[in-house]
């Protein structure tokens, strides 16, 4: 009996100083948490409002596809015309980066209002030429199916608009795993100045509705030349285009300033602004 | 003697352990999570897409994004806080600076950490993404934004 109430007092001497600490433990971090909890409910009357962060880098808006807005200028009745369209022989002559990926956008755009239109034989031009241009720049992988067999992923319409919307998804995987955002805003401008372009010079079945259109493509341009600002410095091609942008930008209302289409005078004049904004990407 | 003092040490270290433990802080899988929101956004085809990441500070934070919806056109928004614990989405029909604006979607008691909204159509939404503020100290965290469109043909 002796002998186990020793062996007891010995336990609870070892198991004394480990309690202590557990107890104690328990005691600080139920503390830690009431404080915690504390500061939070102080917090969340404090802060009604909460603290703005605009300090990130990039920009602060989503960009439409090209594919989505040669789609909504399509439904607005524009028809083809293949005289509007760049030459996709002239991939070669796009020799600098940025000019590279201005005209990747323009064929882009190009290659969206030729699917659009069922045309097969001119849709895989542009698929070509999209792709050597790519390879020019080192972006080959993005205008690459996922067998790696550009030929086979692209014959009809359907196949043609996976490509497209498969090589957007690319694009933009890439601008963000390289942290080179500017990439998306520089293709993109190419792709919204071409079908701007056709949309103002195509011959369209419903004038008042592509009018309206016109409006609300016009309305992305704000965003755009925020991002090109954003994302691209220290570069005089983009600031040229910025210029370019910004003169254009004067002579439309934004769709949010409650406008509902666009004068005679207005479309004439965009009609040439934009010519002149989109030519001089294409030929330089 | 010897052996008080290893159990003492033995038994610190793990209570210690469990008690300063972050709580819900998973390391960020940004590809995971785009992957994961890429399946919800089918059938609608895929436009853009944010993956935001961040660390929860001693304040409230707030991001503010704009989208602009065109007329007659159908979208589906993807937010994905799978790495984001405490993380808030809210959709506006304008930005932050303008008062009054209508809350057109809030995740606030949602479950879920993947979530769908579909917008009513209006020329811009304004998505808000709070942060809450941190309790342990340094974490991060990611949410991901992502935004698909229906493109379908008359024909």
């Amino acid at each position: 009996m002796l002998t186990l109430i020793s062996k007891l007092n010995k336990m609870k001497k070892l198991l004394s100083l480990p309690l202590t600490v557990v107890a104690l433990v328990f005691l600080l971090s139920a503390c830690t948490e009431n404080k915690a909890e504390k500061e939070d409910r102080q917090q969340e009357v404090k802060t009604q409002q909460p603290q703005v962060n605009d300090s990130e880098e990039g920009f602060y808006f989503f960009l439409p596809s090209p594919i989505q807005i040669a789609h909504i200028l399509k439904k607005s009745g524009l028809i083809y015309d293949g005289r509007l369209v760049n030459d996709p022989s002239k991939y070669d002559q796009y020799q600098t980066r940025t000019n590279g990926l201005l005209n990747l956008g323009v064929y882009t755009g190009d290659l969206a209002y030729c699917i659009l239109n069922d045309r097969t034989e001119e849709s895989l031009k542009f698929v070509e030429a999209i792709k050597k241009l790519g390879d020019k720049h080192d972006l080959s992988d993005i205008y690459l199916s996922d067998d790696g067999n550009l030929e086979s992923a692209v014959n009809n319409r359907d196949s043609l608009i996976n490509f497209i919307i498969q090589t957007q998804e690319n694009l933009n995987d890439y601008a963000h795993n390289s942290n080179q955002l500017s990439i998306l805003l520089v293709t993109f401008t190419g792709a919204w100045v071409e079908t701007v372009y056709i949309g103002a010079h195509a011959e369209n079945s419903s004038p008042e509705k592509l009018n309206e259109t016109l409006l609300e493509e016009m309305s992305i341009l704000r965003d755009l030349i925020t991002g090109l600002e954003s994302t691209v410095t220290d570069n005089p091609e983009i600031a040229t285009l910025i210029a370019q942008l910004k003169q254009f930008e004067k002579m439309v209302p934004a769709a949010d300033e409650n406008a509902t289409g666009l004068s005679t005078d207005q479309i004439e004049s965009l009609k040439k602004e934009i010519a002149i904004i989109r030519n001089s990407i294409i030929n330089s | 003697m010897r052996k008080r003092l290893i159990a003492t040490v033995f038994t610190t270290f793990l209570i210690l352990s469990f008690a300063f433990t972050p709580q819900g802080n998973k390391e960020c899988n940004v590809e995971e999570a785009l992957k994961t929101c890429k399946r919800k956004l089918l059938p609608y085809s895929f436009q853009d897409r944010k993956t935001i990441t961040f660390s929860y500070g001693a304040k409230m934070q707030l991001k503010e994004y704009k989208i602009q919806l065109f007329k007659g056109e159908r979208y589906r928004f993807v937010f994905n806080r799978t790495y984001s614990p405490g993380v808030i989405f809210e959709v506006y029909d304008a930005p932050k600076d303008k008062s009054p604006r209508k809350l057109l979607y809030e995740s606030k008691n949602e479950s879920d950490p993947l979530l769908i909204f579909h917008p009513e159509n209006t020329p811009y939404v304004y998505v808000n993404l709070i942060i809450p503020a941190g309790k342990t100290g340094k974490q991060e965290g990611c949410a991901t934004i992502m935004i698909g469109y229906e493109l379908t043909f008359e024909d």
